[in-house]
This record gives structure tokens, C-alpha cells and sequence, in this order.
């Protein structure tokens, strides 16, 4: 069985392993094949990521894409291509360059997250709730500001229940969106729930 | 090339499926990424797919996806060649390859053949029953594939032409540009690569039976 366990400031090569664990900082070159993947620490990928079960409670920055059948989500995610991924959830902040192609997406984010396009079966997004006052106080950060919604162009599947969300489109058979969402159309095929604080410029009912 | 499109939307409606469906069938690949179309529309972005290539492998998934698990299927709309050694016998016997064959001049029932010696055999029959060639003008084509099909990264195109009685063969890629003598009468066009998964189509399901 193949294992690597980085610990410490380390730097390695990509290949094919059993089992990865990243606990300290660490700059990973090439491709990454793996059965399992755990990210503490910090951890900077230049290539790709193919792995089974994915859990990110660190920082984890990947170059290419990544495709992982689990894919769990407890800290800071950057992808700069496609993220591919069975069930992707979890809570923390994420950017994703490219799209995000799941089964069921369930993610809570907190600031800064955003990705190009959310597609999949069961797309749930909403907000980490944090207390009224912790958030007055990180809303006079000034660069939080910038991304305090959830930021994509398209986001489409089967069932869509989104909250604090800027897209451009949203196109789903059964579409909820909640509070404070700013979307330019949704386009629904069977339900369609709007929440009255949230902005929705357009709304068209498909397959009449 | 203005190809025929259609969009993500009415491929929904026609087939039946759902987006989550067709997000899956993507990230199995059994939908290659090549065929997802971006363009801009009045209603904002949109996907678009080639509308023959796309419904008919569509039609095909939802056939076999009871059968078949979808990590095989992708292996089978994949471009890599089956890993098989099969004697010429047996492709008879399993009645991909007819009995026409039997009358080229190298032929040898027991000869052994990858994915690529099937694959030739199997163009070179389908040339022969549809009266495109004769059994002489076919060695010639066989000739012509073995020394230059593999040269290709995607399965080419074999055009056939035919000029005051001589016939003469093309391989390219396709939808690439080539232009042939006007007195040359182009006897017919075979995409290799509609050949390439009919086999691995009739091969796999050949396997199965085997082991059942």
C-alpha cells in the first residue's frame, strides 16, 4: 500500500497512492491519483486531482481539476478548473474556476465563495449562519463585503433550493430561492418558490 | 461547418431526462465534454449539443443502462480499443464478419487479431456484402488500412473512389479538407469511427453471453 503523509513545509511529487494526508504545509507538483485524500494543513496542487473520497479541512488550492466521487468540505477550497464530485458537501469557502458537476451539492458557505456554473441533481446552498453582532463586527472588514453572497452564472439541476446567491441564470424543475438571492432569470419547469426578500428579475415557465 | 445543434432544453423535453441524469452521464464521460456547445442566446448562455450524435447516443444509454453498469458503458463509448485476442473463427462464429471473407487471398481462419485486425476485417466485409468492392479490390484496402489506420489519433475516415475502373482509397480525419480529381467517382464513404463502436457494441455483448 502506497501512503504518503506530509507533515511540517514540505514539498512532493504528484503519482498514485493509497492514501494522502497532508497535516502541515505543502506544495504538491504534477498529477494526484489517489484512493483517499485528507488536507489539514495547507496544501498547493499544480496538476489534477483524481481521487475516490476527498475531505478538506485546511486550505486546499488546486491548479487543474479535480474529480473525487466524496468530496467534503470543512475549510478553504480554490479550484482553478472543473470540480467533479458525487456529493459534494460540507461547510467553508470555495471558488471554483470551471463548473461544478455533482449528484447532490449541499454546502453551507461562508464569505467569498463562488464558482461558473453549479450543475447536478440536488443543489442546496445557503449561508453559515453566524450570530448578529460576530457579523457586524467582520462586516466592517471592508473585502468581505465583496463576497458576501455566493457568486456563479448558471446554476441548473433537478431540485434547487438556494440562499444568498448572485447568478445570472438558474434553470431547474423544482426551484426555491430564499432570502437575499439576486437572480437575472430563473427558468422552471414544474414549481417555483420565491422568498419576498429576494430580487428576481425574470421568470419563465418551461415546456408550455 | 454549420452543423445541426440542439439545445440542452429540447434535448430534456425529447428524451425525457433530467438535468441530474445528464450531469451524470457527463461526468461518466459516456457524453464526451467535446459535445457540450456553449453559445449565446437572446435568453442568456446556452448548451448545445450535435443533435444526431447526441440523441442517438442518448437513445443507446437508456437502452443498455439496464444491462449494463455505466462505468462498462463508458468504457465501451470510449475511444481506447477492446483488449482482445480473437481468431478470425471465432468472428465468424459470432457472426460479425461473414463468410465472404474466406475468399481474400490471405485468409487464414486461425489467424489471431487485436482490436485493430477485427476492426479491419469487419470494413473490409462491410464493403464487400454492400457490393461496394470486389473480393480483389478489398486486399487492396485491407493492405491500405493496416499500413496506415493506426497513424491516425482518431478513427479516420476511408473514402473510396473509383477512376476510369481503378479504385483507389483515402484515409483522413474527418471533416478535414481534401480535394480529389473531378473524374474520380467516390464510391463510398465509411466513418471508421461508426465501425470502431459497432464492434466494440457487438464484441461486448458477445463477452457477456460468453459468460452467462
Amino acid at each position: 500500500m502506497n501512503v504518503m503523509k506530509l507533515s511540517g513545509v514540505t514539498y512532493a511529487n504528484g503519482g498514485t497512492y493509497e492514501n494522502v494526508k497532508v497535516e502541515g504545509v505543502a506544495n504538491i507538483n504534477g498529477d494526484m491519483n489517489c484512493a483517499e485524500m485528507r488536507v489539514q494543513g495547507v496544501s498547493n496542487f499544480s496538476g489534477n486531482i483524481q481521487c475516490t473520497n476527498m475531505d478538506i479541512g485546511g486550505t486546499c488550492k488546486v491548479k487543474g481539476n479535480v474529480k473525487s466521487e466524496i468530496c467534503r468540505l470543512s475549510g478553504l477550497l480554490t479550484v482553478e478548473g472543473d470540480l467533479e464530485t458525487d456529493t459534494f458537501n460540507g461547510s467553508g469557502s470555495f471558488q471554483v474556476g470551471g463548473s461544478i458537476n455533482a449528484e447532490d451539492v449541499d454546502i453551507k458557505f461562508v464569505y467569498g465563495s463562488g464558482a461558473g456554473e453549479v450543475c447536478g441533481e440536488n443543489i442546496k446552498i445557503w449561508k453559515e449562519s453566524v450570530s448578529g453582532a460576530v457579523d457586524f463586527i467582520l462586516d466592517l472588514i471592508p473585502w468581505r463585503h465583496k463576497g458576501k453572497n455566493f457568486r456563479c452564472n448558471l446554476i441548473e439541476g433537478d431540485t434547487i433550493n438556494i440562499e444568498n446567491v448572485e447568478a445570472d441564470v438558474v434553470r431547474g424543475k423544482t426551484v426555491m430561492i430564499g432570502p437575499e438571492c439576486r437572480i437575472d432569470l430563473v427558468e422552471y419547469h414544474d414549481a417555483l418558490n420565491i422568498y419576498p426578500g429576494a430580487s428576481v428579475k425574470k421568470t419563465v415557465k418551461l415546456g408550455e | 461547418m454549420e452543423e445541426n445543434l440542439i439545445s440542452k432544453k429540447e434535448l430534456l423535453e425529447l428524451t425525457g431526462i433530467s438535468y441530474g441524469a445528464l450531469y451524470r452521464w457527463k461526468r461518466k464521460r459516456l457524453i464526451p465534454e467535446e459535445w457540450f456547445i456553449k453559445k449565446s442566446t437572446f435568453t442568456g448562455p446556452e448548451t448545445f449539443f450535435p443533435r444526431d450524435k447526441v440523441l442517438e447516443r442518448i437513445e443507446k444509454i437508456q437502452e443498455m443502462k439496464e444491462q449494463v453498469s455505466l462505468d462498462d458503458l463508458a468504457k465501451q463509448f470510449s475511444g481506447a480499443p477492446l483488449d482482445i485476442q480473437i481468431t478470425v473463427q471465432q468472428l465468424l462464429d459470432a457472426q460479425i464478419v461473414s463468410p465472404a471473407l474466406e475468399r481474400m487471398a490471405d485468409f487464414s481462419a486461425t489467424q489471431e487479431l487485436d482490436f485493430y485486425g477485427a476492426l479491419y476485417l469487419c470494413i473490409c466485409d462491410d464493403l464487400i456484402t454492400n457490393g461496394h468492392l470486389s473480393i480483389i479490390e478489398a486486399d487492396g484496402i485491407l493492405a491500405h488500412l493496416l499500413a496506415d489506420y493506426k497513424t491516425f489519433e482518431k478513427p479516420p475516415v476511408l473514402n473510396i473512389y473509383r477512376k476510369m475502373g481503378i479504385t483507389f482509397s483515402i484515409l483522413m480525419e474527418e471533416n478535414s479538407q481534401t480535394a480529389v480529381d473531378g473524374d474520380a467517382k467516390l464510391i463510398v464513404s465509411v466513418p471508421t469511427e461508426q465501425m470502431w463502436e459497432v464492434l466494440k457494441t457487438k464484441w461486448g455483448n458477445e463477452d457477456e453471453r460468453n459468460e452467462a
